[in-house]
């Protein structure tokens, strides 16, 4: 997670960038897009809107690499004119308090979903920490926020899945 | 101090890492950030990565245009700024210039740009007056000086002439105002001219200026 971008991105480099990074960005795309397809195109419209795009101050490749998929996730939604399903405004306290029970590899569905109407930086948080494996530095430093603050984000986007499984175990009961 | 919410989040990392004991509320988010870490990863098809590489490296060549530029955009704004700050500045120090000063091609050029942005017949007409009005105090200064300026007073009759031609467009509510203030203004030029105590070779030049202003001051409209 090395890879920082300058002004000019060039051809050769943005190529490099997609062998490095492909499958985290389609990753970051396929948990909350349905169709393996559109998540494909999707993902290579990420590298070439960022070869066409141009950027003043050098960031995290991937962390920069995340917000156009982010960007490019809400227009596919917008386009076809249907709503992500998306719970991050949700007060905590409307979702039932029953203790959340199936992390068992049978229920991983439901994690999966919850996962994917998850958004924005929470979302990010929680793929870069807990799917891609990067330690709190590393997504602090992607998303550029400080350890603390990182943290605290993923401690709200766990806390926020966690009312989301609930609200799912309760509709279901 | 900490705050609580800042509490919980570093002890849920130190769970995360397994450095503590999951238990109670925390416990259950470890387990849903070790749920997370279970999850089936969705795979890539690497014939799609292979296609945006090739894609990537056969996209025409990236032309940033210049407005999409932002160091060119703040160049031409800073030069922009410059000439219109120098250029005001020149402007408004160049108004009481006078023929053989530096700035006085600035004040002539300003008053050629003024006439050219206006268009109506009887605003032109006015601003030759001004104009000639201007060139008269001009080519008195410099007779006080004991210069005489033939291309200031040829300046002054040439907008004098420019005004009567063009007054003759303007529609009859204002044709006879125009009229009235070119009468007025030849008639001063006329008795201010005829006070000069001239040099003899000069005194052609500005003997004809003086009938030429006291012809004009008696033009009428032409109906």
């Amino acid at each position: 997670m090395n890879g920082h971008w300058s002004q000019s991105l060039d051809q050769a480099k943005a190529a490099e960038y997609c062998q490095l990074y492909y499958e985290a960005v389609y990753r970051y795309i396929a948990y909350r897009i349905p169709s393996k397809e559109d998540s494909e195109d999707l993902a290579s419209d990420v590298f070439l809107r960022a070869l066409k795009s141009n950027c003043d101050t050098p960031v995290s490749a991937l962390g920069w690499l995340y917000k156009i998929a982010e960007n490019l996730i809400i227009d596919f939604y917008r386009k076809r004119g249907t709503r992500q399903r998306i719970i991050q405004d949700r007060d905590e306290d409307e979702l039932p308090d029953a203790p959340v029970t199936h992390f068992d590899p049978d229920l991983k569905m439901d994690l999966t979903a919850a996962l994917g109407s998850l958004s924005g930086e929470h979302y990010q948080v929680v793929i870069m920490r807990f799917i891609e494996g990067y330690s709190i530095e590393e997504v602090a430093a992607a998303i550029g926020k400080s350890e603390g603050a990182t943290k605290a984000l993923q401690f709200r986007a766990l806390t926020k899945l966690r009312g989301i499984l609930r609200e799912e175990q309760h509709a279901k009961s | 101090m900490q705050n609580p919410e800042q509490h919980l989040a570093d002890e849920l990392e130190r769970r995360i890492n397994g450095t503590q004991n999951s238990e109670h509320e925390l416990g259950e988010l470890a387990g849903i950030a070790q749920g997370l870490k279970n999850l089936p990863r969705p795979e890539a098809n690497a014939h799609a990565k292979e296609n945006c590489t090739k894609q990537l490296l056969e996209h025409s060549p990236n032309v940033v245009r210049w407005y999409k530029n932002k160091q060119i955009l703040a160049w031409a704004a800073a030069i922009f700024l410059m000439f219109t700050i120098a250029g005001g500045g020149a402007v408004s120090a160049s108004r009481d210039s006078m023929p053989g000063e530096v700035l006085y091609p600035v004040k002539r050029l300003y008053e050629d740009a003024q006439m050219i942005l206006t268009v109506s017949p009887s605003g032109k007409a006015e601003r030759y007056l001004i104009i000639s009005e201007r060139r008269l105090k001009e080519f008195m200064a410099s007779m006080n000086l004991g210069v005489i300026q033939p291309e200031v007073l040829s300046s002054m009759l040439e907008a004098n002439r420019r005004a009567i031609s063009l007054a003759g467009d303007i529609p009859d509510s204002k044709r006879e105002l125009i009229f009235a203030e070119i009468s007025s203004l030849c008639s001063l030029q006329g008795t201010t001219l005829s006070q000069c105590c001239l040099m003899p070779e000069d005194t052609a030049l500005v003997r004809a200026a003086i009938a030429e202003c006291l012809s004009c001051q008696n033009c009428v409209p032409v109906h």
